[in-house]
């Protein structure tokens, strides 16, 4: 075995070890550990009080996981063996609740996507104030979020919110935007759209685009191609490394996130509807002192989103098209 | 003659639209800040009123006098802004090495490493803060600007950006360069890295803007007044039941000026026209 | 080939070098000790004005002794908790902390303090002053007959604030202390207008355009309270959640009708619920009068041009009297080194001159109650002047329940569910109904 890697071992695969040790060394002591520490967590109860974790088994996972039968149901019909899943009852129902918003939340996901590109697209060219746009595009990402989320709240407001005085203007009644549980998700999802379209994802785009030979478009010009014809053939190929990695970088702060704007706006209400997982997580953690379930919960995000990471990569992003 | 006459006109038209497009988005998106400096400006009593109003009277610029003397800013602009561009710069150098061993060199367990890489961010920072903590304590470090910066400057966040990066490089430069007896160190240094100008600006100016604000983690490793950087400087001014608004939104502008200028500075990177043209031609 | 090797050995060298260096650099040095001093770190949170008044304390102290140095560790209040309870579970907790009556409980639970009973019992000086202190303040921080924290303040949500100048304007006669929820009902509605000047109880009124709100208020327990129903069985040991007694389903009741259907008070808003901008709404006199705690005050000074003053929480149909209520003060941790010094720290804090600092503010009523009836909080000559009525609110205090889950239970399965009722989603009745069962079961666990 040692041979066998030895025997690969040149000089460009000593180059890429030593090239990689800076990173890997800090990385391995300040991400790793702690990453394998919340794993051996997940195994355990710890109330954060008690100086040593104690070991518990599966016992945090099973009560992710486990369901029990609505009172009184047995298998008695032929029915109830089709039906049987309808009286189904999670034993954390909170837990799968809050995955379900994590997931509507992340619709968001494609909309800011295509609206970054967008924005990237008609700025990557030389216009006069094309810098002061851009700035100001990014004002909302480097602004407190408390200030934005402040406002929003403002904007939102049944009474007094500037968008429902915008709708009574044009006679249209005013909504309890952020006091609804099926109107919160999407308030929060727009305000969401609202600060990250012209933040990070866009200078990503941008910057790849940045990347692109001007001589393709010259040829594609001589070819007489249209704009779609651009996008698709030459824009859209060239930059699917950094489609893919703004995609699972998305993947992975949808997961993990909309806990601080939930926080802010809502405090996860009305009802819960805007409680993400995270959020969920941090409550166990911090507020409930449930450190070894908190750690399962982040654990089985870590299978979800390991997988669609592994879907992508397998299907589309890798493939560099040039 | 005729054709680049209606090309021409083309482009004005075109210009013209998308002026139209980024001043709609624009206005919305300067909005929050020219409300955050109205309410910075306004009396206590003016801060919420029915509909938004821009425009104070009287303008208290005492807001300002107030706010920085509320809190120690001096000191901990010095740290925010030490820790921040540390952070940046060894960030930017790591991930840079290791990314361009990612994307361009081939040895055995490469893309295992990196999906390592990967995995580690898919665990949520609340779980890890603890574990972060006490190896912090276990250094002896807690208080000190090493628990600041170094926990923040590996992340594999930036490896990956760099990587997909490096992955639309053309290869051709680098073959040449190859050719030329060039070494991998000198191909990084002299072709990759100049190649890559607006995505180590892009990614330097993430780290930078993500740590000035960053709030937790300074919070947690922190305990004397002369350590604290800037965020934590912003929260004074929330209390239990109540916020002093005008102040916070002074303080935010007053904080966010960094930022800003980092921003504005690097703009003329993450645009500057690769000479990818002449390549092929 | 040659030339990257000997320029990446070069370079990884360097790197090495410099990252041993930090790391070595970070394992040498050990945390000093400042002469023949003891350190004690104090971890406290507050706003820009409270965290001025305990810096100048404990400064001014300092230079007193020559034992003790304190360490003044401020906490924005937001995330207090967060690094405490990290900062204790890295087993490096703070000498002396700050502590409010409900993280105390699981404080208590789990011995994260010292009893400082035995401390207190030595200090001849210190027993005797307790006496001075609210017995029903102390005793949320008494287990057993042993006391774990010294109060520092207490905030019964007791208070109703309201603008005499609108009264005045409308001819409405200034609330007493001994008023009740008819009187207060009827007062409401006399405040309320919409845009055409009709009130609730008039013919066409307009109640999705209303100008003027009676009313605000967010501690609903106080309508359960005062209504003679209760949220727990026992406070000091709960065993059953009761909200689904008639007492308790019919105060709520009547607190989802203020909004709902007298439409006095403005629905349940995310934004008004966190109570942003009431203080501003109440100013502007968009809100005849609102109910929280006293730490109002400090702003509604620097804001309000007109008169105004605060009155007791009204009672409830059969005279009774009930509110819930918040506080906090000194604890000292079970993981100290240097008890005695902790609590000579303690007592600095503790003493008169922070507590009447604290009450010139406005911003809290003191936990003793010498001060509290003295010239910097009742017989203060500072707006609101009624504020005296809070030590007579004390003896009506009802503490959250004392248990380990209770705040899970409230944010899991009290807070979604009272979303729902709020909104009209589900009658009362059928929400507490639900709410009771889930609770009880958290009640059971002890850990």
């Amino acid at each position: 075995m040692i041979k066998k890697i030895l025997k690969k071992m040149n000089s460009e695969a000593i180059g890429g070890y030593l090239f990689i040790l800076p990173n890997f060394i800090g990385f391995l002591l300040f991400t790793s550990l702690p990453v394998v520490a919340s794993l051996v967590l997940s195994f355990c109860k710890w109330d954060l009080f008690t100086p040593f974790p104690k070991f518990v088994g599966l016992t945090n996972f099973v009560k992710l996981f486990s369901f029990h039968f609505k009172d009184g149901f047995i298998f008695q019909s032929l029915w109830s063996y089709f039906s049987f899943w309808r009286y189904f009852i999670p034993n954390d129902p909170e837990f799968w609740y809050f995955l379900y918003n994590t997931v509507f939340f992340m619709i968001g996901i494609p909309l800011s996507m295509a609206g970054s590109l967008f924005l990237a697209i008609v700025m990557n060219r030389k216009l006069k104030g094309i810098t002061f746009f851009r700035t100001i595009f990014f004002l909302p990402t480097m602004s407190s979020v408390v200030a934005i989320c402040l406002l929003w709240r403002w904007v939102y407001n049944t009474n007094y919110g500037l968008l429902n005085v915008l709708l009574s203007k044009i006679g249209l009644p005013g909504l309890p935007w952020l006091n609804s549980t099926l109107l919160a998700k999407p308030a929060l999802i727009l305000m969401g759209l609202w600060i990250c379209i012209g933040g990070f994802n866009m200078l990503l785009y941008l910057a790849a685009l940045q990347g692109i030979p001007q001589y393709l478009f010259e040829a594609a010009d001589i070819d007489g191609a249209n704009a779609w014809q651009k996008f698709k053939h030459i824009i859209l190929p060239i930059i699917s490394p950094t489609t893919f990695f703004i995609f699972i970088m998305s993947i992975i702060s949808g997961f993990q996130g909309g806990f601080q704007n939930a926080y802010l706006m809502t405090r996860g209400g009305p009802a819960g509807s805007t409680t993400t997982l995270e959020y969920y997580i941090y409550s166990n953690a911090f507020t409930w002192h449930h450190m070894g379930y908190a750690s399962a919960i982040s654990w089985f995000l870590f299978v979800i989103i390991f997988g669609v990471t592994m879907l992508n990569w397998r299907y589309g992003g890798q493939k560099v098209h040039y | 003659m005729d054709k680049k006459k209606s090309l021409k006109k083309q482009k004005l038209i075109l210009d013209i639209v998308i002026y139209c497009i980024l001043s709609i988005v624009g206005i919305t998106m300067l909005f929050p800040f020219l409300w955050m400096f109205s309410t910075s400006l306004k009396d206590l009593s003016q801060v919420f009123t029915t509909g938004i109003n821009l425009i104070p009277n009287p303008i208290k610029w005492s807001n300002y006098v107030k706010a920085w003397s509320s809190i120690p800013f001096g000191r901990f602009y010095i740290n925010s802004i030490f820790v921040a561009v540390t952070i940046t710069a060894g960030q930017v150098f790591t991930s840079s090495l290791a990314a361009y061993a990612f994307a361009r060199l081939k040895f055995p367990g490469r893309d295992k490493l990196f999906f390592g890489y990967l995995a580690t961010m898919m665990i949520p920072g609340t779980v890890t803060m603890i574990p972060v903590f006490i190896l912090m304590k276990t250094m002896g470090w807690l208080d000190t600007y090493k628990a600041l910066i170094l926990p923040g400057m590996f992340t594999a966040y930036g490896t990956f950006m760099l990587r997909q990066f490096f992955m639309t490089l053309p290869h051709d430069l680098e073959d040449a360069a190859k050719i030329d007896g060039c070494s991998l160190f000198g191909i990084y240094w002299r072709v990759i890295l100049p190649l890559s100008k607006p995505a180590l600006a892009t990614l330097a100016t993430f780290t930078f803007i993500w740590n000035w604000g960053n709030f937790i983690w300074p919070l947690v490793i922190t305990n004397s007044e002369k350590m604290k950087t800037l965020p934590i400087g912003l929260s004074y001014f929330q209390d239990l039941h109540s916020t002093e608004w005008t102040l916070l939104m002074a303080a935010s502008l007053i904080v966010l000026v960094p930022a800003l200028i980092v921003f504005i500075f690097n703009q003329r990177f993450f645009t500057r026209g690769i000479a990818l043209t002449g390549m092929k031609g | 080939m040659q030339g990257f090797f000997k320029r990446m050995k070069k370079c990884s060298g360097l790197l090495l070098v410099g990252l041993s260096v930090i790391l070595l650099a970070g394992c040498g040095k050990k945390e000093e000790v400042e002469g023949k001093k003891v350190n004690i770190r104090l971890a406290f949170w507050g706003g820009v004005e409270e965290k001025k008044i305990i810096t100048d304390i404990v400064t001014d102290w300092e230079v007193k002794q020559s034992k003790i140095k304190v360490e003044l560790e401020h906490i924005p209040v937001t995330s207090y908790l967060d690094k405490i309870l990290t900062e204790i579970a890295g087993r490096r907790a703070p000498d002396v902390i700050f502590c409010d009556v409900n993280a105390f409980v699981p404080f208590f639970y789990k011995n994260v303090l010292l009893d400082l009973t035995p401390l207190i019992e030595k200090d001849e000086q210190f027993n005797v002053k307790i006496k001075d202190f609210f017995p029903e303040v102390l005793a949320r921080f008494t287990r057993e007959g042993k006391i774990f924290c010294i109060p520092r303040d207490t905030a019964p949500f007791a208070v109703i604030y309201y603008n005499k100048d609108l009264f005045d304007r409308l001819k409405i006669p200034y609330p007493t202390d001994d008023w009740d929820w008819d009187t207060f009902l009827k007062i409401a509605r006399k405040l309320t207008v919409d845009e055409t000047g009709k009130h609730p109880e008039d013919k066409g009124f307009n109640d999705k355009k209303v100008k003027r709100y009676g009313f605000w208020c967010w501690t609903w327990q106080n309508f359960v309270y005062s209504n003679g129903g209760k949220i727990v069985d026992d406070i000091n040991n709960p065993t059953t959640c009761l909200l689904n007694q008639p007492e308790a389903v019919e105060g709520y009741q009547f607190y989802v009708d203020l909004m709902n259907k007298y439409n006095v008070a403005p629905s349940g808003d995310a934004l008004a619920n966190m109570g942003i901008g009431i203080d501003q709404m109440f100013a502007m006199g968009k809100l005849g009068m609102y109910q929280s705690g006293i730490w109002d005050t400090p702003h509604l000074r620097e804001m309000l041009k007109c008169n105004w003053d605060v009155v007791m929480f009204p009672k409830g149909p059969k005279g009774i009297r009930g509110f819930a209520t918040g506080g906090s003060g000194y604890a000292i941790t079970s993981a100290t080194e240097h008890p005695q010094e902790a609590w000579e720290v303690v007592k600095c804090l503790a003493g008169d001159e922070g507590q009447e600092k604290l009450a010139d503010t406005g911003l809290a009523q003191p936990a003793n109650r010498k001060i509290a009836e003295g010239i910097h909080f009742a017989q203060g000559s500072a707006a609101p002047l009624n504020k005296g009525m809070l030590n007579e609110a004390v003896k009506y205090v009802v503490y959250d329940p004392f248990h380990i889950r209770w705040r899970e239970a409230q944010d899991k399965y009290i807070t979604p569910k009272l979303d729902l009722i709020n909104s009209g989603k589900i009658s009362v009745e059928e929400g507490f109904k639900k709410i009771v069962p889930r609770v009880n079961i958290l009640l059971q666990e002890k850990e």
